[in-house]
């Protein structure tokens, strides 16, 4: 039997078919990348999780129990119940990862809502929280993340800070149409990605200073009279202000600064601003900083002042389409299912990041430094590899093994946080679990089913049934959502469909309505304070941030701390790779053969200073860890690379090294970063790219 | 009691220390529940905002949390007084049967509403459907809202008189269920503000 599924292996959400034979998955095709093909890997894979445990030896010693599940269920509800008894639920954290963050999402929303638990956060506030916050002030909407460039329409695309071809496969595919039909290409990133190489106008910038050239493109658009005129004065507010601000930017300071030819600056601006229409797909080499949320705005400002908003081609309003059908996105799910008032208000960083409380998102750093405090006790790691994935892994460690009264995690596999546990519980595989999907991929105006194909193996269970047993073991009233057909139907309940009725229609799918320039017919136009696109922002204002981007320097550079650079004489980014989504897939050997180490890229130049040559072992160390901590890469060379730049991968650790650690100190940038500030004034981000760095051969891997 | 007596039971209560609103208000409210809201509101009709003024003034969630019946006396006032006072109001009315407004209600029937201080016992509720605005004290289960608006005590009253700055965007104020209702309820608690001003 063939049938169209959905991989939920990162963002994308592709739709593809899985091959059943003996009611198991043994092929998948249409599927962009390796992540898709590889789902049986990761399905029947020998050390994939099967049963509950109980850990019996002492935390990470490795000794575990198969127990129940029932044993399990009420273990954690007893837990639970004495945590919250005694410190509150606010002494509870749910922490979801990335790549599962569908299904995480969901748990967290429903333990959110039932247990209560104020307390939750899902792998994204270094990356996608700051430029959601912007959009959310700026137009009410997220036109600038994965969902919101329209490529097949668009005459100009613009790449910022963003790899498609690795991090967006499936969208690369429809960019690249319109690329062969004469769409203009410009690049912002430092590294020489895929898109670089077609780009017509390439900017290899120094990391950390993307906020100058956006403004500096500002100040060209608005000066040389490219804005759309009639636009701005019809649909935005603030314009004059921002045109008195941006001549303090002009593309000649912002060449001195981001080291890009003025010329190149002044080019890309024109090429934004007249070809029409245009769209920008902004991610991670802009975020992870602490200028991370007014340097998205920064880049939103171009699309507001070129009307490149919600037209064919341009950014679209991509929440509008599901808000307008009602539908319970899992995106607008974050936003909208909370727990009681007063238990909401015991969110960490409630009172010093207003905003993350009302999109309720904890503080993270915070909520670490409260774990070490004994103010949070409990923790579920829900396929949340938090300790390879999160900044400041050491401290987490010590934190995770000594100071935590409880801990469970759900995972597929036994990873670095999961040999931290008290109990570890078999996380179900999205094809073995009934799935209802908000389409991220393009065009995202689908609302998809993709039913369970096969049964889970062993006793693995859906997580979103486990939050929903554990909050009926902890006395909570769970209507509406008794079951997850529950949950899945109350998701549609506003669309008058069911969820078996979605899947007995054509492609168990549902096609919306996607219109443009939807604001010149909505009341307000726009989702912001003042129903318009707010070039100025009001709400930054009231809260004291910056109302117009004003351009900081990262903390540490050449330019901030001259003299630590000459002393960590590299600017340190991370990239991501293909075949894994964050730290997840490296047990997959079909995925790992495609990159099996962890490769450091440096410049040929500055790797022979150093001695170092293609394929060798280097250690790199950071100023806040210097001589403490380092960690190890293989080398890379990468002639077009920026030269002050050596990019890392992200996440990395090594399965098949012994537990409890599996590796996940020795080649993972998070264990030479650590969660000290500065953050991020909106967001609390901690710089966790464009850092200094300094790099030698290492003597041995 | 009359209409006038009201209106001068609320003037000396503008007057009162917190100490003595405490015993005032709750039997107040009572009166004015007797008496009838809507005729009160007829004869007096920024009474509600006078009340809410008062009880940001003497710092409302200390007030509510202190004298908890407040809550229930007074939502229960308010929304029979704003559901009496509605059909009244054009402006309001027309947001009401609005087509945006209209076009969610034929799939929804109602859009229901609720209100939550997270420092302070003050909850209630309101139900907007076809030409009409209900409600009352305490919160509708969780299955059956829609909408939830809920922050400090002082924020949500200084809300319902329209005079919240940034409104839904302002960062104190949390609301939840699906967003798409946020722009639906907003310019009703807006209209709302201007008939318990008199206007």
């Amino acid at each position: 039997m063939k049938a169209d599924t959905v991989c939920l292996r990162c963002h994308q959400k592709c739709i593809v078919t899985a091959e059943v034979k003996d009611r198991k998955i043994v092929k998948m095709t249409h599927t962009p990348c390796i992540k898709g093909a590889t789902i049986p890997d990761v399905m029947y894979h020998p050390d994939r999780l099967l049963y509950p445990l109980k850990r019996v030896g002492k935390r990470g010693e490795g000794k575990w129990e198969r127990i129940s599940w029932d044993e399990a269920l009420n273990t954690i509800a007893g837990k639970l119940g004495e945590i919250k008894d005694k410190y509150g639920p606010e002494a509870i954290h749910i922490s979801d990862g990335s790549g599962q963050k569908h299904i995480g999402l969901q748990v967290i929303s429903i333990a959110a809502r039932l247990w209560p638990c104020p307390n939750t956060h899902w792998g994204r506030y270094t990356c996608q929280t700051p430029d959601e916050f912007q959009n959310w002030v700026t137009w009410g909407d997220s036109p600038t993340y994965e969902f919101g460039p329209d490529y097949e329409h668009s005459k100009c695309i613009v790449y910022w800070g963003s790899n498609p071809d690795v991090a967006t496969p499936s969208q690369t595919q429809v960019a690249l149409k319109a690329l062969r039909a004469g769409a203009k290409l410009i690049v912002i990133d430092p590294r020489p990605i895929p898109m670089a190489k077609r780009a017509d106008i390439w900017l290899r910038i120094r990391p950390g200073t993307d906020m100058a050239l956006a403004l500096a493109m500002a100040n060209v658009i608005i000066n040389e009279k490219l804005y759309d005129k009639e636009f701005v004065e019809k649909w935005c507010v603030g314009f004059d202000k921002l045109k008195e601000h941006v001549q303090k930017y002009p593309p000649d300071w912002a060449a001195k600064v981001t080291g890009l030819a003025e010329e190149d600056i002044i080019n890309a601006a024109r090429m934004y601003a007249t070809t029409k229409p245009a769209c920008v797909y902004v991610r991670l080499g802009t975020q992870q900083q602490v200028t991370a949320t007014q340097t998205s705005r920064s880049i939103s400002l171009l699309i507001g002042l070129c009307g490149n908003i919600d037209v064919p081609g341009g950014n679209l309003l991509y929440y509008r389409t599901y808000r307008d059908a009602l539908f319970w996105h899992i995106y607008d799910m974050d936003k909208g299912i909370m727990g009681p008032a007063a238990v909401e208000a015991k969110r960490i960083g409630a009172k010093e990041y207003p905003f993350m409380h009302k999109g309720r998102v904890c503080d993270i750093p915070g909520t670490i430094r409260a774990m070490g405090r004994g103010e949070v006790r409990g923790l579920w790691c829900v396929c949340d590899n938090l300790i390879v994935a999160e900044i400041g892994n050491r401290e987490i460690w010590d934190i995770m093994k000594n100071k935590l009264d409880f801990i469970f995690v759900s995972d597929f596999f036994m990873t670095p946080t999961a040999e931290l546990a008290d109990i570890v519980l078999p996380a179900a595989f999205y094809q073995e679990i009934d799935l209802l999907v908000g389409r991220f991929q393009y065009p995202s105006n689908v609302i998809y089913a993709a039913p369970k194909l096969v049964e889970p193996p062993g006793e693995c269970k859906d997580d979103r049934e486990v939050a929903i047993e554990i909050s009926k073991r902890l006395g909570a009233d769970v209507t509406p959502w008794e079951s997850v057909k529950d949950w899945l139907n109350w998701r549609l309940k506003y669309m008058g469909i069911t969820y078996d009725e979605l899947c007995q229609k054509p492609g168990s799918r549902i096609t919306l309505p996607r219109e443009f320039r939807r604001y010149e017919k909505s009341t307000p136009p726009f989702g912001t304070a003042s129903g318009k696109v707010e070039l100025y922002s009001s709400v930054f204002e009231a809260v004291g941030y910056d109302p117009l981007p004003v351009y900081q320097e990262p903390p540490d550079g050449p330019v901030s701390t001259p003299e630590l650079f000459k002393e960590f004489p590299l600017i340190y980014v991370h990239y991501r790779i293909l075949s894994y989504m964050h730290s997840e897939g490296r047990q997959i050997e079909r995925q790992r053969r495609l990159t099996p180490d962890p490769y450091l890229e440096i410049h040929p130049e500055k790797a022979a200073k150093l001695g170092i040559k293609e394929g060798d072992w280097v250690c790199l160390e950071m100023p806040k860890t210097k001589g403490e901590w380092h960690v190890k890469y293989k080398a890379r060379l990468v002639p077009e690379i920026h030269p002050d730049v050596v990019a890392g991968p992200h996440g990395w650790w090594f399965p098949e090294k012994p537990g409890p650690e599996h590796g996940c100190f020795d080649s993972n940038i998070n264990a030479v970063l650590t969660l000290d500030p500065p953050y991020d004034p909106a967001i609390g981000v901690m710089q966790c790219r464009a850092l200094l760095c300094r790099v030698w051969k290492a003597e041995s891997q | 009691m009359s209409g006038e007596l009201i209106d001068k039971k609320i003037d000396a209560m503008l007057q009162m220390s917190a100490a003595e609103l405490k015993r005032a208000l709750p039997l107040t409210l009572d009166e004015i529940g007797r008496y009838g809201i809507e005729k009160a509101l007829g004869e007096a009709p920024d009474l509600l905002t006078r009340i809410i003024k008062k009880l940001i003034e003497v710092d409302a969630a200390k007030f509510v949390s202190e004298v908890p019946e407040v809550s229930d006396k007074f939502m229960d006032l308010f929304w029979e007084g704003i559901g009496a006072l509605t059909p009244k109001s054009k402006e309001l009315m027309a947001e009401l049967k609005s087509e945006r407004l209209m076009s969610v209600l034929t799939r929804t029937n109602q859009i229901n509403v609720n209100i939550e201080a997270d420092d302070s016992p003050l909850s209630g509720h309101f139900t907007i459907s076809q030409g009409k605005i209900s409600g009352g004290s305490g919160l509708l289960h969780f299955k059956d809202k829609d909408f939830r608006i809920f922050g400090p005590t002082e924020v949500l009253l200084t809300l319902l008189l329209d005079e919240l700055a940034l409104g839904f965007s302002n960062p104190k104020l949390m609301t939840d269920g699906h967003p798409a209702f946020s722009g639906l309820v907003r310019p009703v608690t807006q209209g709302i503000a201007k008939i318990i001003k008199g206007g």
